[in-house]
């Protein structure tokens, strides 16, 4: 059965449904409705030149409102184009042979469906979050450059359309074939969908002769383009447009993920279009950058992954500004480790691009690189960790609201822990050689890329529908649908899971029939989720219509917890302003940039201080109280080295471990590095978690807390006594760090930090 | 879970006009709908399967395996174990479509007809047309689906009965209201 037919026709059929859905709720409301029903001010038809006038609206508007949902409308496009893929991709799975469709289209499926997904789906929608939001909730006019900001929207649709041509030339070709002689179409058979795996790796991609992977190539650059535009703007917007009252320290928690979102953006991005470019060049203009005599194929995984993590956490970090955003509202208390959030935020844009040979394990690089990346992939688990810690301790003693978006956010931290821990594992080397093709890393990357980042967007649609609309959403239907996209998210991917466990191999088009029992439920759950997306859709489009007009600025009950925050202060206002009167948008023109005043501190650099004086300050205090704990372990480590109860090649390992050469003298360096940072970062985080009143008690619980990783990583041979004196001497020497770390610290007066006020 | 209690909670207040008390409600607008969609997820892919099995079989989709062809260079030996084929061991059909791989640029075509190296075949081979060599596969073999056609209509009514459950609410909340204006009059 040809694929693409079908699916062109899911797809027209999912997007025809949404327009009857509207058609049919306008109409409805013309309607007298029996209970007095919702006055209709100019409904009639749309005449051609009011429908012309729209369109040169909606496609020439510079207006971060109206750019940010044009950026929303588009992922969704693409969402529902490569959800239909992953349709098809489970349906084709409830067979153990491929006879549903062929291996070939197969292959197809899973490589459109993760480009789509990952590249025209997830950053669109968070770039017209943020295009909307944004500039409200820092009291911007608009963005810094209005212009550049349409002409980075407008660059996907046809990006999208490249990549995709394979489809839509097969579509064509085949309903042309209905009139005209198939000979001619022969250049629409040709283009077919590349069937590469997402990660286009070479020297598949630069052998295979499908041109339509040059399209492909073409498509990504200029999406890259775009998103690269994208980030500078909000970068700019971030740095200059924030009015006089926002500084860096009340910068509201989602800006501060799309600052550091956009900065990994102009990282990462230009990196991914030179790549392509060259790959781009390999297969047509005969350059051998990854050709095996060249460059070499495993170039192209070095540069593709430099990216490739760093993308992973630009996906990441604006649905983790959501949720810290949004969980809030919904348990009625502050967000809990504000800071710390930012801090640790911040140390994920760091870190990401540092780990990225963790998806080269099985690619046979030196060893001892491996380990390192190896240590640096653990270690990025430290700040998401955190972030989890913290919103779980803000739902604690909270005032929790049943809502769509409480049973999103809860259901997406769930299911973000399954998979950060799973994650974790697979950083390890010799679990990754295992696993590192089976369904246990599609299981463990979808209840990521499923499990938070969709449900975040959702949960936010929820919550900020009123501001958008002015009209409440279905909320039983919410809840309901929220309640299936959780259930529905993790029963599919926690089997994929499962399977992963079995070793069942990934990208296959063929199973072994023993598996079929688990793949058949994993297509019953992606079902549930499709299903949950389309009356999401539904209730988004009715209730466009239908829904309860909002009385009130504040739906949320904000107030009542002095969370009212600028985006919803704009909203009353406009409502005062606007209401019974059809809103009008006024014609002024704007200044993309506006100097900065008096008052304002005048310079960047001026603006950047106050903050690095507070992460200096605490940094600081850690790195001295680090300094001083590791000084007093030291001195009991050298008495258990002079009783024969630590051995010094401990240290040797440490260095080792970390790619240095094997000494005692690195080794101890890279541990007092350690002590100086990692530690006590995590100790400033952590210590709020921990029992004791008193620094010093919770110091000692700390550092017995992590003894427990140091006996394990530092223990040499010891047995029998020796290995009791050992952990003697382990617990003693981080009793004695503990103590002095806190004792520094409490000195300086740096823990206990309080989270900066959300309102100005 | 009970949207009752309804000071601390975002979600409704009790509507005007929900007749029932709570249990009842909140099967009929959580449970019912629930169990509807379970319904329908499961119905999907019964009736995929017992209805592609028809399609398959009346329109002949399934059976000609695709074979994929790449010219070798000099001295080019995609691996030690693959064999070579003469030309002329190859059955009418594999050459048609071997020929017509060649051609297409995709480099790919269907064998349509008797297909004699199909073992062989499937591990792969070395063949020489015209003096140039290529390493030639069986790139898909295009098998047939096997299952039940009653399961279509099992998955059928699943659809239908699921699509029922999932419009319990409204249904449920008009007949409620219907039932009220008329104890009303
Ligand atoms: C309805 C929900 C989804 C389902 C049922 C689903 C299903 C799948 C399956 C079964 C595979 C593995 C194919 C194979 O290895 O043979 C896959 C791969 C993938 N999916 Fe999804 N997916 C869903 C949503 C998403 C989302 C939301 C994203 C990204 C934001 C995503 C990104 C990817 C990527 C990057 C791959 C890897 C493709 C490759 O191996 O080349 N998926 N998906
Ligand atoms: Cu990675």
């Amino acid at each position: 059965m040809s694929r693409a037919v079908i699916q062109v026709s899911l797809f027209v059929a999912i997007l025809s449904g949404c327009f009857l859905t509207a058609y049919f709720a306008r109409r409805r409301r013309t309607d007298p409705s029996p209970d007095g029903g919702y006055a209709a001010i100019g409904e009639r038809g749309l005449t051609w030149s009011e429908a012309k006038a729209a369109a040169i609206r909606w496609t020439t508007t510079t207006n971060h409102r109206e750019i940010g949902l044009l950026y929303i409308a588009f992922g969704t496009v693409a969402a529902i184009w490569g959800g239909t893929d992953a349709m098809m991709i489970r349906t084709h799975l409830l067979t153990p042979e491929a006879n549903i469709w062929t291996e070939q289209t197969y292959n197809e499926l899973f490589t459109m469906h993760g480009l789509t997904m990952l590249i025209f789906f997830v950053a669109p929608v968070f770039f017209g979050i943020g295009n909307y939001f944004l500039p409200l909730l820092i009291g911007a006019d608009d963005m810094a450059f209005p212009r550049l900001n349409a002409v980075g929207f407008w660059m996907l649709p046809p990006a999208l359309l490249l990549s995709r041509l394979g489809i839509l030339a097969e579509v064509t070709g085949k309903s042309l074939a209905l009139v005209v002689p198939e000979g001619w179409l022969t250049i629409l058979y040709v283009l077919r969908e590349p069937a590469l795996g997402w990660t286009l790796y070479t020297p598949l991609s630069t052998t295979m002769p499908d041109p339509q992977i040059n399209f492909l190539l073409l498509g990504l650059h200029l999406s890259g383009i775009a998103t690269t535009i994208a980030a500078i703007n909000f970068i700019t917007t971030i740095v200059y447009e924030r009015t006089s009252e926002i500084g860096w320290a009340n910068l509201d928690i989602f800006s501060w993920n799309m600052l550091v979102t956009s900065a990994l953006v102009i990282f990462a991005f230009p990196l991914l279009g030179t790549a392509l470019l060259m790959l781009l060049f390999d297969r047509n203009f005969g350059t051998t950058f990854f050709a095996t005599e060249g460059g070499g194929p495993v170039l192209w995984q070095h540069l593709f992954w430099f990216w490739g993590h760093p993308e992973v956490y630009i996906i990441f970090l604006p649905a983790a500004g959501l949720m810290s955003l949004i969980l809030p509202k919904f348990v009625g208390r502050k967000l809990f480790g504000f800071k710390f959030i930012v801090y640790s935020t911040i140390a994920i844009g760091v870190l990401s691009f540092g780990v990225w040979a963790h998806h080269m394990f099985a690619t046979g690089i030196d060893p001892r690189i491996r380990a390192s990346f190896m240590a640096t992939s653990i270690a990025i688990a430290v700040p998401s960790a955190i972030k989890v810690f913290n919103w779980i301790t803000t739902i604690w003693n909270g005032n929790v609201k049943l809502a769509a978006p409480t049973i999103l956010c809860v259901g997406g931290i769930g299911m973000h822990i399954y998979g950060g821990i799973t994650g974790v594992f697979l950083a390890v080397i010799p679990v990754d050689i295992i696993y590192h093709d089976t369904y246990y890393v599609v299981g463990h990357f979808h209840l990521i890329v499923m499990g938070i980042i969709p449900l975040m967007m959702f949960a936010a649609s929820y919550y900020w529908y009123p501001l958008l609309t002015g009209r409440l959403y279905d909320r039983r239907l919410a809840l309901f649908q929220s309640t299936l996209l959780v259930t529905g998210s993790a029963l599919t991917f926690v089997t994929l899971m499962a399977l992963g466990f079995l070793e069942h191999p990934r990208r296959y088009a063929t199973y072994p029939a023993e598996f079929q029992n688990l793949h058949v439920v994993a297509t019953v759950g992606a079902y549930i989720i499709g299903l949950s997306v389309m009356l999401w859709l539904y209730n988004m489009l009715w209730s466009y219509f239908h829904g309860e007009p909002v009385e009130t600025a504040d739906p949320w009950d904000l107030k009542s917890t002095n969370q009212f925050t600028r985006e919803w202060q704009w909203f009353e206002e406009k409502l005062e302003r606007e209401r019974g009167i059809p809103p009008s948008e006024p014609e002024e023109v704007r200044r993309s940039y506006v100097p900065a005043q008096e008052e304002a501190p005048p310079s960047l650099y001026g603006r950047i201080v106050p903050v690095a004086r507070t992460v200096v300050s605490d940094a600081g205090a850690g790195a001295i109280g680090g300094f001083v704990g590791t000084m007093f372990m030291t001195g009991v480590l050298f008495v258990a080295v002079a009783i024969g109860a630590f051995d010094l090649e401990a240290f040797a390992d440490l260095a080792a471990l970390v790619g240095l050469p094997a000494t005692v003298g690195l080794g101890y360096a890279v541990f007092l590095v350690g002590g100086m940072t990692v530690w006590p970062l995590l100790f400033l985080a952590l210590g709020e978690y921990l029992p004791g009143e008193l620094s010093f008690v919770t110091g000692l619980w700390y550092s017995t807390v992590i003894a427990s990783g140091f006996a394990i990583a530092f223990h040499t041979d010891q047995l029998g006594l020796e290995l009791v004196a050992y952990l003697l001497f382990v617990l003693l020497s981080h009793w004695t760090y503990g103590l002095g770390l806190a004792g520094t610290i409490e000195y300086f007066g740096s823990r206990h930090p309080s989270p900066p006020e959300d309102q100005p | 879970m009970s949207s009752d209690e309804s000071d601390d909670t975002a979600e409704d207040p009790p509507v005007e006009g929900e007749p029932t008390e709570s249990g009842e409600s909140f099967a009929l607008t959580y449970v019912a709908p629930f169990l509807g969609v379970l319904l329908i997820a499961v119905g999907i892919p019964l009736a995929i399967l017992g209805g592609y099995v028809v399609v398959q079989d009346t329109l002949n989709l399934c059976g000609d395996p695709s074979i994929d062809v790449r010219a070798l260079g000099d001295e080019e030996r995609p691996s030690a174990a693959v064999g070579e084929l003469e030309y002329g061991e190859l059955s009418q059909a594999e050459q048609r479509a071997l020929e017509q791989a060649i051609g297409s640029p995709l480099e790919e075509a269907t064998v349509e007809g008797e297909m004699e190296n199909r073992d062989v075949l499937l591990e792969g081979a070395v063949v020489e047309v015209d003096g140039e060599r290529y390493y030639v596969r069986i790139a898909s073999l295009n098998s047939c689906l096997r299952a039940e056609p009653l399961l279509f209509p099992i998955g059928m009514v699943g659809i239908l009965l699921g699509i029922v459950g999932v419009l319990t609410p409204p249904i449920y909340r008009k007949m409620a209201g219907f039932e009220e204006r008329i104890q009303q009059r």
